[in-house]
């Protein structure tokens, strides 16, 4: 059940976000009342997307019976996002992909283009001048996090890659061993002169 | 197989009486229970029946096109979303014994705006008014209990039931854990008709509900009852600890 809970949340807020960006119901048209079956690998359960005309519908499935059924990690699904993707991941041999590839195609542009006017939105709730500050600040908070995980990923890359100096070069430690030598050469002679000059005050 | 008694009675949850009578005493109870009914479902189960629902749609196969009988379909839940994924070409018959609840239900999808492929029809179980061969997919949920003749609804269903159809029942059933069992039943015969009582006016229709949750067939007996009608690979689910159970079986 608390799979079902999940599947319904999910479907909640892609109804949500259709409902922010409306043009989903243009791109979406053609692919009216088709299943598009996602199968995720190492996952029991399948899902089914389908667009009634109106929303979104999201099902648990142990059946294989879509228009398109889509087999792939949830990695590779990621990726698709980008529908020129699709066809690399399948040569790949990262997706396998049964039925209308056309229909897998259509959902993955229509969600990639899926763009919500967020200050539109906010103004409804805060007011133009809140939700413009407010939408310009989380897209400046949003820069320094990636700034930040870049920067981060960049050092960790640093880190691995480069030889990191942990010992000390044998040219240096037979320095350091010499001069050593030398220093207790010196206190040796130090303390002998030291014993003759205390001997001769006597 | 659960079966009624050689003269004419049966059950009305604890009570034995004619089967008659029956008809009449539970015809009573959702004319009295269903103005309030989608207020009680959610309050009684905490929500979790939408998530119960959901399962069903999920197992039912349902695609474009599709004919499908929503038995005892009371308020509409299910065939709400059966109307939105079968589409115009499809057909959805919401039926149900009760014309109170189908009143409700009409009501409901309509301010819904689920219009144009579904059918209201009042009807018996028992004796489905439809011909041989009409459905692809037929669901009766937390309806089943309610039939005075279990045996005579299922062969019925299975009748118009299409080769190759499915028959999904979605019924409160055994809980298989013991714990589970005793606060469950503190709760149905505690809890359930006092919230019933404050919300409806009406403790003794969920009393009732208790009552006839208790006397409906278990998973096992079900599945078994499904089987005598000629459903094949029959099969059920538990849902939430077996509180309720999910059966389907299929027309070959």
């Amino acid at each position: 059940m608390l799979f079902q809970l999940i599947i319904a949340l999910i479907e909640s807020i892609l109804n949500q976000a259709m409902k922010l960006s409306p043009q989903l119901h243009d791109d979406l048209r053609a692919i009216k009342h088709k299943k598009l079956q996602l199968s995720i690998k190492n996952w029991q359960q399948d899902f089914i997307l389908l667009y009634t005309g109106e929303k979104f519908i999201i099902l648990t499935t142990d059946e294989k019976q879509a228009d398109c059924i889509i087999c792939a990690s949830i990695e590779t699904l990621l990726e698709l996002k980008d529908p020129a993707k699709i066809t690399k991941l399948i040569r790949e041999g990262k997706l396998d992909l049964e039925g209308d590839i056309q229909l897998a195609q259509t959902y993955s542009s229509a969600l990639s283009k899926v763009d919500i006017d967020w200050p539109e939105q906010l103004s409804h709730f805060f007011g133009d001048g809140m939700s413009h500050r407010v939408t310009q600040s989380v897209k400046s908070l949003h820069t320094q996090q990636q700034k930040l995980l870049e920067k981060l990923k960049s050092t960790t890359q640093h880190t691995l890659q480069d030889e990191l100096k942990i010992a000390m070069h044998p040219i240096e430690l037979t320095i350091f061993k010499n001069d050593n030598r030398q220093l207790t050469s010196d206190l040796e002679l130090l303390e002998h002169r030291i014993n003759v000059l205390m001997q001769s005050v006597n | 197989m659960m079966k009624q008694t050689q003269d004419n009675t049966t059950h009305f949850g604890y009570k034995t009486v004619n089967e008659q009578e029956k008809v009449g005493m539970v015809a009573e109870v959702f004319h009295s229970v269903a103005a309030k009914y989608d207020i009680m479902n959610d309050l009684m189960s905490m929500g979790i029946h939408r998530l119960w629902k959901r399962q069903t749609i999920a197992s039912s196969g349902v695609r474009k096109g599709h004919t499908i009988l929503d038995l005892a379909g009371g308020t509409g839940d299910l065939t709400s979303k059966f109307s939105q994924i079968t589409g115009e070409t499809g057909q959805v018959i919401l039926g149900d014994i009760n014309d109170s609840m189908l009143k409700v239900g009409r009501e409901k999808l309509r301010d819904q705006g689920r219009v144009g492929n579904i059918e209201y029809v009042q009807l018996n179980a028992e004796a489905l008014p439809f011909p041989d061969n009409s459905f692809d997919i037929i669901t009766i949920a937390f309806g089943l209990r309610n039939v005075t003749d279990k045996d005579k609804a299922l062969a019925s269903m299975f009748r118009v039931l299409k080769p190759g159809g499915r028959l999904l029942v979605l019924e409160f059933s055994k809980p298989n854990n013991e714990l589970l069992t005793k606060v469950y039943d503190f709760y149905s015969f505690n809890i359930l008709p006092k919230i019933g009582s404050i919300v409806t006016n009406d403790s003794e229709s969920y009393q009732y509900l208790a009552e006839s949750i208790r006397m409906h067939p278990n998973q096992e007996t079900l599945k078994g009852m499904m089987e005598q009608v000629g459903f094949e690979q029959t099969s059920y689910q538990n849902l939430t600890g077996g509180i309720v159970a999910l059966h389907r079986g299929f027309k070959y």
